[in-house]
This record gives structure tokens, sequence and C-alpha cells, in this order.
């Protein structure tokens, strides 16, 4: 690996995946505008929309790095179903759960300071937790399977994990936001 | 450390985690505020996660860059402008100076095709371009600071400013963008 490398090298390989990966947010950002609309229903929604993007993102990197490293380390196998893999999985669903409970509760105290119209907390808290459990489920068993498929066909799974699964994971979060929100408010809860 | 010591994880990734959730609120907050902007501005909203995309992209790359000079010795943690740093704080601008422009021109076609007027293009340009190097700027002074700071300290920058940073540049990203568009219009 070189560091000291020319600028002009460093730009040549970075430029083109930070304009791809802007491209494939562009379908983040039209979910974006139909939860827009959805915060007629849900006041205070958009609160919550940069905290469930960032938890996803950070809770699904870790997962991949662990995976990627276990692989490295052989205590995970790219042939089996290892008791280490379930964990890793079950951890990164775990944290999604407490972490997406944690922010509905501060989302709720920012909207009561600063909003005038807020849903109530019984909303936020569900609408986040549904979010971070759907998004949890898939994004865990993506991001497992990507390690373990980069890993089968002799690719590093540190270099290929970590930036499909957060181009792949903000739009799947923005969509269970989309589904969480809709089924919430669709209940009359 | 052993391989899969589950409350390890647990202890190390809350903290960080709670205060990462914690500074997003306040991101949260400004798309809250300006709901009414967004909805004038369709082509605005939808750029949103490429904008912050490319910050976050900018700033780990960066700081990702730094840490390996850091740790292969090529970078001492004194600011001194090294020809190497100096190599690697132009091409962050460069690609900056190139990124936001082409997001811009995106953000007014996309407006356009929502349904906004055609004359907001020049606007949209002139708002990612200037809200995207300021921001870019900011991350890009922080991403050193916080390196060379945790590296002194004897911590790992990938481990601790990369997701720091990200949501940093989230709060620092929609801030701004949602304050030069007050400007513009």
């Amino acid at each position: 690996m070189t560091v000291a490398n020319s600028s002009w090298r460093i730009v040549e390989e970075t430029l083109p995946i930070i304009i791809l990966f802007s491209l494939i947010e562009l379908f983040t950002g039209g979910f974006l505008s139909s939860i827009v609309s959805e915060a007629v229903n849900a006041p205070g929604l958009l609160i919550i929309v940069p905290g469930i993007l960032g938890l996803r993102g950070n809770i699904s990197s870790a997962l991949g790095a662990r995976i990627s490293s276990g692989l490295h380390l052989g205590y995970i196998s790219a042939n089996k179903f290892s008791d280490a893999l379930k964990v890793n999985i079950l951890i990164g669903i775990a944290l999604s759960l407490i972490m997406s409970f944690l922010l509905s509760i501060f989302a709720w105290m920012m909207c009561s300071w600063t909003s005038p119209v807020c849903m109530s907390l019984i909303n936020f808290v569900l609408i986040s937790v549904l979010t971070g459990l759907l998004s949890g489920v898939i994004l865990s068993f993506t991001t497992a399977s990507i390690a373990i498929l980069s890993s089968r066909r002799g690719l590093d799974p540190d270099n290929t994990t970590l930036p499909s699964s957060a181009s792949i994971g903000d739009v799947m979060t923005i969509i269970c936001l989309l589904i969480a929100v809709n089924l919430v408010v669709g209940l009359g809860l | 450390m052993s391989y899969l010591d589950v409350r390890e994880i647990f202890e190390e990734s809350i903290p960080v985690l709670t205060l990462t959730a914690a500074i997003s609120i306040f991101s949260g907050f400004f798309l809250n505020n300006n709901e009414e902007v967004l909805k004038f501005l369709p082509g605005l909203l939808i750029i949103i996660p490429s904008f912050i995309a490319i910050n976050g992209n900018i700033s780990s790359v960066m700081t990702s860059r730094l840490s390996s000079a850091l740790h292969m010795g090529l970078i001492k943690p004194d600011f001194r402008r090294t020809s190497l740093l100096m190599r690697n704080f132009y091409s962050m601008i460069f690609i900056s100076l190139v990124s936001f422009p082409v997001l811009g021109l995106i953000a007014g076609g996309l407006n356009v095709l929502f349904g906004g007027g055609a004359e907001c293009m020049l606007a949209f340009l002139l708002i990612t371009f200037a809200a995207g190097m300021t921001t870019a700027l900011v991350l890009i002074f922080v991403s050193m600071l916080f390196s060379y700071l945790t590296y002194r300290r004897g911590l790992d920058p990938d481990n601790v400013v990369i997701p720091l940073l990200t949501t940093i540049g989230d709060l620092v990203g929609i801030s701004v963008l949602l304050i030069v568009t007050g400007l513009v219009i």
C-alpha cells in the first residue's frame, strides 16, 4: 500500500466512487420526499431521519468490520453458519433495537422543546423501534451475506462489505421508515 | 481481547452510538424546522442524502488517509505543513470542487422534473457549491485536528474519528445547506 502517492492518484481513485455513491443516494432522497409528505400525519418525524440513517450506518459498518476480521482470523467460516456469525448478527439487531428506542426518546424531547405540534411519545417510539427492527434484521443479514460471499470469491471482505452495505443501508432504512410510519399512522395509534 | 466478547462489544458500542444519536437529533431539528423550505424546493430535498454522503466520504477518506500516514510515521501530529499533508488537502479540495457542482446540476434538473421552475438552476448550483465547499473545508480541518489529537493520546483515529466525524458532517452539512438556501432565496 502506498500512502505517499500523488494528488492525482488520490483524486483518480476516490472521485469516481464518491460520485457513484452520491448518485445511489438520490434514491434515498426520492424516498425522503415521501417521508416529508408523511410528516403531515406524523409531526416531528423528520427529527429522527438523520439519526436513524446514521445509526444504521454505524451499526452495520461495525458489524461488517467484525465479520471481516472474523473471516480473516478464521473464527468465522465462509462455508457454514457458525455460532460466532449468528451471535454477531444478533448483536447487530439488538443494538438497532436499543439505539432506535433511545433515539425516539431524544427525538420526542427535541420535538417537545422546539416544535408547536408533535406526535405522541408512543408514536415516536413505535415508528423508530419498528424501523430499527426491520432495517436491523434486513441489513445485518445483508451485511453478513456480502462479507461471506466476498470471502468465498476470494475478495477481501474489508474492501467490499463497508461501501456496499453503506449505500444499500440508507435506501433500505428510509424504505423501512416509510413502512413503519404508514403502519403506525394507519393503525391510528 | 477475546474474539467474541459480547459484553465488550456492547460496552464499546453503546457510548459512541448514544453520542452520535444525540448529535444527530440536532441535524433532525434543522430538517424539521425547515419543512416548508424543503416542500418549496423538491430538488433540494432529494439531494440532501447525496450531499451528506459526499461530505461523509470526503471526511472518512481524509481521516483514513491521515490515520494510515500517522501510523506509518509519514506525518507527525504537529500541524506542520508538510508536502504529503498538503497533497492530501488539495486532493480533497479538488474532489469537492468537482462533486458539488455536479450535484447542483442534478438538483436543478430534478427540481424542474418535479414541477419547480427552470430559473432555479443557477440558484441550485450556487447553493450546493457554496454550502458544499464551506462544509468540506470545515470537515477537512476538523478531521486533521481530531486525528492528530486522538493519535497523540494513543488512540486509533480510524475507530474514534470516523464515526464521530460522519455524524458531525451530517449536522454541519444540513445546517449550512439550509442556511445558505435561506440566504440565496
